[in-house]
């Protein structure tokens, strides 16, 4: 069976055989016909990498750039987003807003496809198509000033470690997990 | 898959098959992956047999639908698991007591029946979390402020069940007391509204709590008599202001008069939002202090000071006078927070001021005034529930420590309710530290009490929850002797994680163990087949007493 890392791998492929590609057909109605190709949003903690909003936008992504608490931007952004269909959602934050997103996410019908910590721009693991080249493009752009800029190496992927994550559609949109 | 423990698969399988026909085939979980999702992400059993794993989930969309679900249940035997938004972490995320318990996920009820700005209160239902609430609110204008614990992604009705509590004032940071009139469907299937919602045709249900007769409510707080499909909540309206004032006092024994003033001022209302101790000298930050809301602030300390907070002996005394000098650091800091009009707050820090000057030495910080609403640089910086704001902040503090550096996936809580006096500080202080001793754990810095009941105090350490399987089994020893030997002094445990619920409620033992017979009594007229969360806080049924659980 396929494992996250060969959905990473295997790109937009991989991620529809593991039903993990395209929203499901309850909701496909309300979703515009033609998947984007860049998520709509992407999230950058400023106290991390400020720069990767700015390069967001230019690649096409609405950047929201926060501080910290992850609450606000979920309350205001995010979950209107999410509620009207599942679309894909990117960002450089924290572990710890980064674990809560994930878990909302499966709320919505969403998983996470890709993970990084650290992000390591030209390290061969940002393969693939799509969402995961904007987010290979921000990284690299965030890498060039130096970033991550409060790395803490001794870390795992623990709540005050910088990650790249991406989230995307999965195979329903039920309501399930904690 | 795991099923419940006298379940056969033919019944499981035709449970599986009459809820898909109640609730819809999207709508039942089964598959492996998606059952993971319910996984305790911070279970302290992980991946051992006695972790509790689910063996299915069901997301009724309303309550004939969770009936459904209900009376599927009791023909079938197959246990249900309720939760509403199932964010428990730290008391068992949304795992079941039981393994092999269907997860009854609520999160599709998910309505604001009501805000009623002019008796400041509101009616949910289970899948509104506390976003939901506050957007609620704000998109209504209605000058209402939420009372939500550290994480705002849970919900009123989840929290209030397990008795959770918050920030602002008393009346409203004890959630389940906050709340006003409820709607249960009980295990029989049969709808239940308990208060003045009893009465059809009652425009008070969120007005007046009792009705008539025995006041059931409590019955279905950290119980499994029924699952709460509709809450009632008693909302603080927004206030004009909030003053925050810090005291800080110089001398080790200054903690029993701290307490002792502070206690008087919050009982007779003064001080009416949540206080908290700290000590300056330890670097111990106030719990929720806006000017301080990093837990991992603390710096180490040196051993021998670590150690006077412990011993206070004449010679530790000593010692904390002598640092107390050299650093400008007072021992002891309390906070105290005021809402209320403008002129209100600030005459009640005057005698709140008064009232300290008891104390020789006594000095009091600049106050800290916030108006409403509050600016982007104040957002930015504050403790965001204090000011009824939900957050997830909370979760970008690894609570790895120097102390403590083990990589740590989440927490469990240690946390006794103790009297309200500053002897029980130290006395609990003691005892704790030569447990962790004994038990090969680092002594962590002398603990300085929550606040938010009111009248107790409460102590909270926190135990890291790993993936590896010896480093839990090493806590979960720890913790099962804290809470035993906590016991014999009369201190016990408010909440705690699904792993010790038998293990706390036995320490509730007046009367030969009155308490858990009475609540035996009850779960067995109410739930004969044993069907809504069986274990939940040590509650077993009948079919699992003593038998499979
Ligand atoms: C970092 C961190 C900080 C925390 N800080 C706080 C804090 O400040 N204050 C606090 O109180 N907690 C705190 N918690 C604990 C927990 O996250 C919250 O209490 C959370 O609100 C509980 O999850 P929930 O609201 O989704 O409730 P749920 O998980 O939905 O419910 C809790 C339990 O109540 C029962 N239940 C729920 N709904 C129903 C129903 N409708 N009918 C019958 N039974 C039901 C179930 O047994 C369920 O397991 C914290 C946890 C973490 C990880």
């Amino acid at each position: 069976m396929a494992s996250r890392r060969d959905v990473l791998i295997g790109g937009g492929s991989g991620l529809a055989a593991l039903g993990l590609g395209l929203a499901p057909a309850g909701i496909a109605a309300a979703a515009p016909s033609a998947a984007r190709a860049v998520p709509p949003l992407f999230l950058v903690d400023r106290t991390i990498a400020p720069e990767v909003g700015p390069a967001a936008e230019r690649l096409g992504s609405a950047a929201i750039s926060y501080s910290g608490d992850i609450g606000m931007p979920w309350l205001d952004r995010i979950e209107p987003l999410w509620r009207r269909y599942p679309q894909a959602v990117a960002g450089v934050t924290y572990g710890g807003a980064f674990f809560c997103l994930e878990r909302l996410a499966r709320s919505y019908g969403l998983a996470c496809t890709f993970r990084s910590c650290p992000p390591l721009p030209g390290s061969g693991q940002l393969v693939g198509t799509g969402a995961e080249e904007v987010a290979a493009a921000l990284l690299t752009a965030s890498a060039r000033s130096g970033w991550p800029r409060a790395a803490n190496p001794a870390a795992g992927e623990a709540a005050d470690r910088p990650l790249a994550w991406l989230l995307q559609p999965a195979g329903n949109h039920q309501p399930r997990g904690n | 898959m795991v099923l419940p423990p006298d379940v056969s698969q033919a019944e499981f399988d035709r449970a599986i098959a009459a809820f898909r026909n109640a609730v819809g085939p999207d709508w039942v979980f089964t598959s492996d992956d998606d059952v993971a999702l319910y996984r305790d992400a911070y279970s302290p059993m992980w991946s051992e047999p006695e972790e509790r794993v689910a063996s299915a989930a069901v997301a009724p969309a309303d309550v004939g639908e969770v009936q459904a679900a209900v009376r599927i249940a009791n023909d079938t035997r197959v246990p249900l698991y309720p939760i509403s938004t199932g964010r428990n972490l730290g008391y068992g995320g949304s795992a079941p007591a039981l393994s092999g318990s269907v997860v009854l996920d609520l999160k599709r009820l998910d309505r604001v029946l009501d805000i009623d700005e002019a008796n400041a209160s509101v009616l949910v239902e289970p899948g509104v979390s506390y976003f939901d609430l506050y957007r609620a609110l704000r998109d209504t204008g209605a000058k209402l402020w939420l009372d939500c614990p550290d994480p705002g992604w849970g919900s009123p009705i989840g929290n209030a069940l397990d008795r959770g509590g918050g920030y602002t004032r008393a009346a409203f940071r004890n959630h389940f007391d906050a709340h006003c009139g409820m709607e249960v469907v009980l295990p029989s299937g049969g709808l239940l509204r308990t208060g003045m919602g009893a009465m059809p045709g009652a425009k008070t249900w969120q007005q007046y709590k009792a009705g008539f007769g025995p006041w059931v409510d409590g019955l279905f707080s950290q119980s499994n008599f029924g699952i709460v499909t509709k809450m009632g909540f008693w909302m603080m309206p927004e206030p004009e202001a909030c003053l925050i004032g810090r005291i800080y006092a110089d001398k080790y024994d200054d903690l029993h008069a701290l307490v002792r003033i502070l206690t008087r001022l919050e009982n007779s209302g003064v001080v009416n939002g949540m206080p908290g101790f700290g000590s300056p000298l330890l670097q111990r930050r106030v719990p929720a202090d806006p000017q301080n809301n990093d837990p991992n602030g603390a710096t180490q300390i040196d051993q021998a000071l670590h150690d006077a907070f412990y011993t206070g002996d004449d010679a530790a005394k000593a010692l904390i006078a002598e640092r107390v000098k050299s650093t400008g650091r007072s021992c002891w800091s309390a906070l105290v927070k005021f809402y209320g009009p403008e002129r209100m707050v600030r005459l009640q820090w005057e005698i709140a001021k008064e009232q300290f000057g008891e104390i020789e030495g006594v000095r009091f910080g600049d106050p800290e005034f916030y108006g409403f609403p509050l600016s982007d640089a104040d957002l930015e910086k504050i403790h965001k529930p204090t000011f009824g704001i939900p957050s997830l902040s909370v979760f970008n503090f690894g609570i790895r420590t120097d102390l403590r550096p083990e990589p740590m996936v989440g927490h469990q809580a240690f946390s006794p309710v103790i009297p309200r006096t500053g002897a029980a500080i130290f006395e609990a202080n003691k005892v704790f530290a030569r447990i962790f001793t004994e038990e090969g754990l680092p002594v962590p810095p002398f603990n300085l009490p929550g606040c938010v009941w009111e009248r107790a105090l409460m102590l909270i350490c926190i135990f890291p929850t790993t993936h590896d399987v010896e480093t839990n089994r090493k806590y979960r020893k720890a913790l099962r002797r804290l809470i035993a030997e906590s016991a014999t002094r009369g201190w016990g445990e408010y909440r705690t994680p699904v792993a010790y619920y038998d293990t706390v409620m036995s320490t509730y033992s007046f009367g030969d163990h009155a308490l858990l017979r009475f609540h035996e009594t009850v779960k067995d007229a109410l739930d004969p087949n044993g069907i809504v969360s069986p274990g939940r806080y040590g509650i077993w049924p009948q079919r699992n007493r003593g038998g499979p659980r």
